[in-house]
């Protein structure tokens, strides 16, 4: 069983996040999602700097990031987390997804993108997708699903 | 004022309260109207900085943003508690975000600020100095009307 499915023991989540926005509505909106698929956030951060001392204390298996976020921004912290942990899962929900962004943010190492308002179905889609691909043999790309 | 940097503000906004709402968005009769811009009770505001410049306003009266704010929430809201409030920015931070991108596509580089949110009665929304015209878009939602109130220009 992976960390996609329902939860492998009595009281364990299936997966641990972390989620990242400035925005209270976005962070339990995020966290329902989560929810649903048997995960458990376990950390919340409101700044990119948040997220990043976030990240080293809890060790996530996944992370939801936003972009534009007070101190520093999302993509600022994706480049931090991904320079300290190069395994990091982090997948970027924004309403700002146009080229330049998209480009350095999955360059630094972001897995996937999500954009806002997501649909609940699309983002269990995505947060499946990367989590199911940590798992394959030497996944080590950025395949990401269309 | 440049009507193709505006589209982009209607049409997000259209798209993203008609995804929110789960229903169509009824555009009126546009108009330009001379900043200040009086509110209904609840302005959602989000600044823009780069080639183009200026504000949007996603403006409405307490109940429709009451009931935005539960439909946005799942789950219900009475009145514009600390929660109410920040969805609304947020849905104002998601129709700028989602305008910008295009803007950007086009080759319009700008940036939205974070939103601010402003609640009372007899309020006007002024931009001193920055001799602002506006175009007023009204939206009619299954959960009230929302007024988009775009102020930009080529900076």
């Amino acid at each position: 069983m992976g960390p996609t499915d329902a939860r492998t023991e009595p009281g364990r989540p299936a997966f641990r996040v972390l989620v990242a926005d400035d925005s209270e509505f976005a962070r339990r909106n995020a966290g329902k999602v989560v929810a649903a698929m048997g995960g458990e956030v376990v950390g919340e951060a409101a700044t990119g700097r948040q997220a990043v001392d976030r990240y080293r204390a809890l060790r996530p298996d996944l992370v939801l990031m936003d972009i534009t976020m007070p101190e520093m921004p999302g993509v600022d912290a994706v480049e931090a987390i991904m320079r300290e942990d190069p395994t990091a899962r982090i997948v970027m929900v924004t309403s700002m997804g146009h080229q330049d962004v998209v480009r350095r943010a999955l360059g630094l190492g972001a897995r996937h993108f999500l954009m806002k308002p997501f649909q609940f179905d699309e983002a269990v889609r995505i947060i499946r997708f990367v989590m199911e691909e940590a798992q394959g043999p030497a996944a080590g790309g950025t395949d990401h699903a269309g | 004022m440049q009507v193709e940097q505006i589209h982009p503000f209607v049409d997000s906004a259209r798209a993203v309260l008609s995804q929110v709402v789960g229903g169509p968005v009824e555009a009126g009769r546009l108009r330009l109207s001379p900043a200040p811009a009086p509110s209904r009770g609840v302005a959602a505001i989000v600044s823009l900085a780069g080639q183009v410049q200026g504000r949007v306003i996603l403006d409405m009266d307490r109940e429709t943003a009451v009931r935005l704010a539960a439909r946005m929430n799942g789950e219900p809201i009475a009145s514009l508690t600390p929660l109410a409030q920040d969805t609304l920015a947020e849905l104002a931070s998601m129709m700028a975000g989602r305008a910008v991108t295009t803007l950007h596509d086009r080759g319009f580089h700008l940036q939205p600020a974070p939103p601010l949110l402003m609640v009372g009665e007899n309020m006007t929304v002024a931009s001193p100095g920055a001799d602002l015209e506006a175009l007023v878009i009204p939206l009619t939602t299954r959960l009230g009307d929302v007024v988009v109130n775009v102020a930009i220009r080529m900076a």
